[in-house]
């Protein structure tokens, strides 16, 4: 079939995309707003781009209500945040923290997540996180109505321990298990990994 | 419908030879798709941005549309030498 995005109304363009674009990585953000109430939450639409500068890029819609979502007034009105990658282990704490929580609510708190200081930025990480990037505003691009894509200088990276090889800066595929977003409240783990060419048949499949 | 293969740009030919696949004519852009791609876009590039010396980014259009409909993605491009 071929669709032409015309005839295709948002809504039913985004479900096309995020569904045809998987498995996403996740940006897990964390900020602090001027209250001092520690927030986090999840976007789908990232991804690195660059590693001279070293960027990512996060996508950003307004909330159901139509207001600007917390995560972007906290990146608005300080120019830094804190991106935490999500495994298999904070699974469950993500997508808890996606949830719209009034503004003087923590996600931290109402999912049990410690906040850590970061070294740069004046945001907390989570101190759970298998890997966190401290990040400053690299540029700012409103892309449409209620879309704006946010490009973040990743100034710190952090890890937890055995993660990555200190000598070599490998990843540990059995220390790191990320876990992908696909669409709506579904999401895949990267536990079936393979070289090409050929290794995709010799996977077995009970993996 | 298939592609006649002797249109096709020489380097995107060997591409496709190379890997045994079938091109396919799009609606919109020049250029083929791959028909035993489980799904395709046809992207007209809309902006480039310079990132840093050797790549360049092009659009900062993630997924957005035009107004004729075509999808438009990104992705990061090495310049030529």
């Amino acid at each position: 079939m071929e669709l032409k995005l015309t005839d295709v109304s948002p809504v039913e363009r985004y479900k096309l995309l995020i569904g045809l674009v998987i498995p996403r990585p996740i940006a897990w953000i964390s900020t602090v707003n001027e209250s001092g109430v520690n927030n986090c939450a999840p976007f789908s639409f990232f991804n690195v781009l660059s590693e001279e500068p070293p960027l990512c890029v996060t996508s950003f819609n307004v909330r159901s209500d139509g207001l600007t979502k917390h995560t972007l007034k906290n990146i608005h009105r300080t120019g830094e945040y804190v991106v935490n990658l999500v495994d298999e282990a904070t699974a469950d704490a993500m997508h808890l923290s996606s949830y719209e929580y009034p503004e003087e609510d923590s996600e931290f708190e109402k999912t049990g997540l410690t906040p850590a200081p970061c070294s740069v930025v004046k945001h907390p990480r989570i101190a759970e996180a298998a890997a966190s990037f401290e990040c400053r505003v690299w540029k700012r691009l409103e892309i449409g109505p209620g879309r704006e894509l946010v490009f973040g200088e990743i100034l710190i990276v952090h890890a937890r321990e055995g993660v990555i090889d200190p000598t070599s800066k490998r990843i540990s595929e059995s220390s790191y298990q990320p876990i992908g977003r696909l669409f709506a409240a579904r999401y895949c783990t990267t536990r079936q990994r393979f070289d090409l060419p050929g290794g995709l048949a010799k996977l077995s499949p009970e993996n | 419908m298939d592609i006649d293969f002797q249109t096709l740009d020489p380097d995107i030919r060997y591409e496709f030879e190379k890997a045994g696949f079938t091109p396919v004519p799009t609606t919109r852009v020049k250029h083929p798709m791959i028909k035993e791609s489980p799904a395709s876009f046809e992207c007209l590039l809309r902006q480039r941005t310079e990132l840093g010396p050797g790549f360049q980014l092009p659009g900062p259009q993630l997924c957005a549309t035009r107004d004729d409909g075509v999808v438009v993605a990104y992705g990061p491009e090495r310049l030529a030498p």
